[in-house]
Parts: C-alpha cells; structure tokens; sequence
C-alpha cells in the first residue's frame, strides 16, 4: 500500500497489532527506545546534558515526521540512525570548539594529580578521550556500529540504520573492533 | 560459511559470540567450531578483541545515572506543540538549510554559502576602533582558508537523514555548558528564520526589489526556482568580563584588551543579520542557488580593543598553526570575510560584475561569491553549471 505512514502504522511493522492513536504510539515509541537513544548518544558525546538535548531533538523530529517516515520502515532503525547521526554531527561541531578552547585555558597538559582518586579521575578521562580520539578515525559506519552494538541494539536494528544486511553487521564490526583497537594502540603513548 | 574451506567467516563467529547468529544455522555452525581448532582460534582471537574493545567503549560513558525518561517525554510532547511537522526533506534543503543556519552536512557549496552566515562570528575580520562603538562593518573582500578535510565530512547516510536542529542543539548545549558563566547569548533567529515563498516576486518584495535574478542558466534553463527567505534577526552575546578576564589571563593570554570589570562589568557583541533570499532550482537532482543578503553588521563596545585581542588570539595557539599563518596572511583583515573551504577544495580570486569575488570548487561542486555595494551575493551548485556565467547573468 502506498501512502503516509502514521505512528500507528510504523508501530505495526516494528511492533505487532499496535493499534493505537498516533499519540499513543508515539508514547509507547517513545518509552520503548529513549533509553537506548540516550545510551548511543551518551556514548558518542560523553554529556548527560548534550545527550539529553539530542534524544529529545531525534524524538521531536520522529513527532514532527508523524505522518510520514518515507522508506523508513522500523522505528527503531531510523531512531538509531538519526541518534547516531546526531550525535557525531554534535561531536564533530562540539570538537572543534573544545579544542580551542582546552588550547585557550592551556588545559591540554595533564592534569596534576593531588590524590589517588583524582589520578585515577584524571587517568579515567585520558582513557576516555583516547578511545573517543581513536573512535573519530574510523569510518562513520564503523563507528556507528561499534556505538550500537556498545549500547546493546540488536543486529537486525544495527543492520537498519547503516542501511546493511543483518548478516553483514557481524563481519562490519569485527573489523571496526580491530580498526578500534589498532587506532587506539597507535595513540596511546602507553601501549 | 566459507563455500572454499567450509569454515566459519568472522562476522558468522562474531554473531555466535554475540548470541545474534540466525536461528536456522546457530546448531550447525556450533557445531563446527566444536570440531575446527583453526575457526576455535580465531572465536578466541575476536572474543578477546570485542572484550577489549566493549571495556574500551565502556570507558567513555560517564557515571552518570539515566535521563528522567518522563521529563524527557513531557519535553517533548510540549516542544512538539510549538512545532510545525516536518513531512520530508527536499534535497535542496540542504544548501538552503546552511543559508539559514541550520541543518545538515552537505558539500562545499553549503559550507561556503553557511561561511556568509557564520565567518562574520567565527573568523571576526573586526575593524579598528576609532569611534565609541564600532557599528556599520561591511564584507569588501574574500578571503579562503584552508581547513581539514574532516571538518566537513562528507557521509551520504548523514546527509539523508540529519535533519534541522540536532547539530545546531549539540553545538548550543556544549556552549551553554562551557560558558554559561562566561557571558550570554540572545538571538531571535531560528528555524522559523527560514520559510519558503511561492514566488520570485515574493523575494523581490522580500528584499524591497533588489533581489538579482539570472539571465543565463545554463542546463538549468527554464526551471522554476523553489525561493526561500530569511528573515531579519539580531545575534547578541553579552560577556561578563571579569570571567572573560580569569579565562584569558588562565591561557596565559593578556587580558589588557578586555576593560575594567568594576567600571565594565559586561559587554554586549551584537550582529544584525539583515533578511536574505535564494533561488533554488532543481534538475535532474542538482542544484544550483542564487542567494544574496546584504552584509551583516557587528557591533561592539570600543571598551574592547578587538585590534589587540586578534593579535594575542592568533599568538597563543588559539587556532591550529596552519590557520593562523593563514590568518596572518591577510593584510586588510579589517575588511575581509573569512571563507574556510575543505583542504579538497580549490579557490580562485575572480571580478564578478566588476566586484571582487572568490570561486570556490571541488569535486562536489562549485561556489562563487562576491559584494556588491555592500550586498553579499552567492551562486553555487552541485551540477557542472558554470556558475562564473551564471553570475555574470544576474540582473
């Protein structure tokens, strides 16, 4: 059948008899996915506050398409998409700016460390800014699904939003990991 | 499984780890691993390399604890109220969307139509400081810089389903979070700012009948144009200066240029961006756009010694080194608006209709853009459209 899908019908491809107003759906959409949206996108920027705003930028555009989603035909894959996309978008924007700014307030030396817990802080954070350095020189998809599938989404919903077989996700994230592996082996000092 | 030697393939043993292999196959290839002591050590090898790496990744979520689930749904069940739906997003929208300051990542043509919008804020050519208040900055000139490529990364998936807003509100938290004791920032720009209008007329009367249409199309020819307008807005930033003055004086930056903050506790920057207009015309999937707005103008407080400032900015590493010797480069900074291009790119100072313009290409397409009388014009497109005669052709 050709023509709008509302929420109510996109929550009959992903969700079975879903019958539902579209508000309803939207809810049930909603609580289904926000925590797992938040997830990818907390893992991709490291802000609670960012992560926040852009769960709910994804889900208000998912509201405002309520009448169509296009070729869109599980909810969960074009959320996981757009958060995705979101997110590295904001990180992108978000890098250059920070970076500047570390640079301005001469941040960018090692923190000193006055206790135990604040090197270990201190060693925590370096460790996340590796892997978040090592994670932006690999390909967009290879991050895209290393994020997910870090975040617990299911290999058909990965498969979804990078526009993939479901029988190829294995073998994209084996060799995202090794890419993983050997960026961060690279920009690591210590290793 | 490999149809040559019958073993498993790396992303089959990666979905046995994962417990996400097909249900119909899961007993068989169980049971050749079982049997395998090659396909046994590479399931070792990629189980140890997804531990590694799921530890990795665990590494840069914060502890911090979950988002309110239904505050989030309360947000946006009222934000959605003051939003208008969005049913789909036309190709055009793209470049459109960077001419409104919004949107999605697109290709040089956006990047340089956007850098009309933002370069005035991000690159600031300010003038000097000869009266009490710097006011009536225009754009004269033209000038490129050469940035990394990954700043504009080109990803075609990000292109079709990012969408107004996301990026605009990750770059505005992480401002809001960085400086929100640093100063203030007001606008009543916002995606509203952008409409569509029905017809070349509406943007005539849009800009009070200055808007420049072209004569010479070239395989657009005879295509009616999709017309956009920006409204008239104001963007202001009201600093607080003794935050302003501890965060310079922490980069080991001269905080002279700043004044007194017990005489000055704050000042306020402020661009008016007068309205703009553009023509979209669209065929065979390529666009080409004709935009034009006059020049926005700054304006700030003569207690601030921009002049000063600039230098010490460009002397502490502020910016990456290859961009300030670019920035050094340009001599009447004064006057020239910065167009950061993708190092993939190449630039040309061209004379558009007797004015001083820069003609921007690439492999995703081409851009030119000049002033004229204080009336900032851009032609760009992702076609091969020579845009050099399309600008020629504007009347």
């Amino acid at each position: 059948m050709v023509g709008p899908r509302t929420f109510a019908t996109v929550g009959r491809i992903s969700m079975a008899d879903v019958d539902a107003p579209v508000e309803a759906d939207f809810d049930e959409i909603f609580r289904r996915y926000y925590a797992t949206v938040y997830g990818v996108l907390i893992r991709i920027t490291g802000s609670p506050e960012e992560s926040e705003d852009l769960a709910q930028e994804v889900f208000l555009r998912l509201h405002e398409r309520s009448g169509s989603l296009g070729e869109d035909r599980n909810v969960g894959g074009w959320l996981y998409r757009v958060a995705s996309n979101a997110g590295f978008n904001a990180l992108r924007s978000r890098r250059r700016l920070h970076r500047r700014l570390l640079r301005w307030a001469n941040l960018e030396r090692p923190l000193s460390a006055s206790s135990p817990s604040a090197a270990s802080e201190a060693e925590d954070r370096q460790d996340a800014e590796l892997v978040r350095r090592a994670l932006s020189h690999l390909r967009e998809r290879d991050r895209t699904v290393l994020i997910l599938r870090s975040s617990g989404v299911a290999y058909a919903e990965i498969a979804l939003a990078i526009g993939v077989k479901p029988s190829s996700v294995g073998t994209i994230l084996v060799r995202a990991e090794a890419a993983l592996r050997a960026q961060f082996e690279q920009l690591s000092p210590s290793i | 499984m490999d149809t040559q030697t019958g073993c498993l393939t790396d992303g089959e043993i990666r979905a046995l780890i994962d417990d996400a292999a097909p249900e119909a196959m899961r007993a068989s290839w169980s049971v050749h691993l079982s049997d395998c002591d090659h396909c046994r050590a590479r399931y070792s090898l990629i189980t140890e390399n997804a531990g590694a790496v799921a530890a990795m990744l665990n590494a840069i979520v914060p502890p911090a604890g979950a988002a309110d689930e239904n505050a989030a749904l309360r947000t946006v069940r009222a934000r959605g109220e003051g939003r208008e739906p969005v049913t789909s997003l036309v190709k055009g929208e793209w470049l459109m969307s960077r001419f409104g300051g919004v949107g999605r990542r697109g290709a040089i043509a956006g990047v340089a139509v956007i850098a009309l919008m933002v370069a005035v804020i991000a690159a600031v050519p300010f003038s000097s400081l000869a009266e009490n208040m710097l006011t009536g900055f225009r754009v004269q000139q033209f000038s490129a810089i050469t940035i990394p490529m990954d700043m504009f990364q080109q990803n075609a998936q990000a292109s079709g389903s990012q969408g107004f807003g996301s990026d605009q509100s990750g770059t505005a938290a992480f401002i809001t979070s960085q400086l929100k004791d640093l100063g203030k920032l007001n606008t009543n720009l916002s995606k509203s700012s952008l409409k569509t209008a029905s017809s070349v007329a509406d943007a005539q009367s849009h800009l009070n009948g200055a808007m420049l249409v072209p004569s010479k199309l070239g395989s657009f020819d005879g295509v009616q144009p999709t017309v956009y307008l920006t409204d008239q807005g104001n963007v202001s930033y009201t600093l607080n200066v003794q935050k302003a003055r501890e965060l310079l004086s922490l980069g080991n930056i001269d905080p002279a240029p700043l004044p007194d903050p017990s005489t000055t506790p704050t000042v306020t920057l402020s661009l008016d961006v007068p309205p703009g207009a553009a023509l979209d015309y669209q065929s065979n999937g390529k666009h080409l756009i004709v935009a034009q707005m006059e020049s926005p103008t700054l304006t700030i407080p003569s207690s601030v010694d921009i002049s000063m400032l600039r230098d010490e900015m460009l002397a502490t590493g502020f910016l990456p080194p290859d961009m300030v010797t670019q920035l050094r480069s340009i001599t009447d900074w004064q006057h020239t608006l910065i167009v950061p291009v993708p190092s993939g790119a190449t630039t040309k100072n061209v004379t558009v209709q007797g004015n001083p313009g820069l003609l921007v290409k690439s492999d995703q397409g081409s851009v030119v853009m000049w002033q004229s009388n204080g009336v900032l014009h851009v032609v760009g497109s992702d076609s091969d459209v020579d845009v050099m005669s399309v600008a020629s052709s504007l009347k």
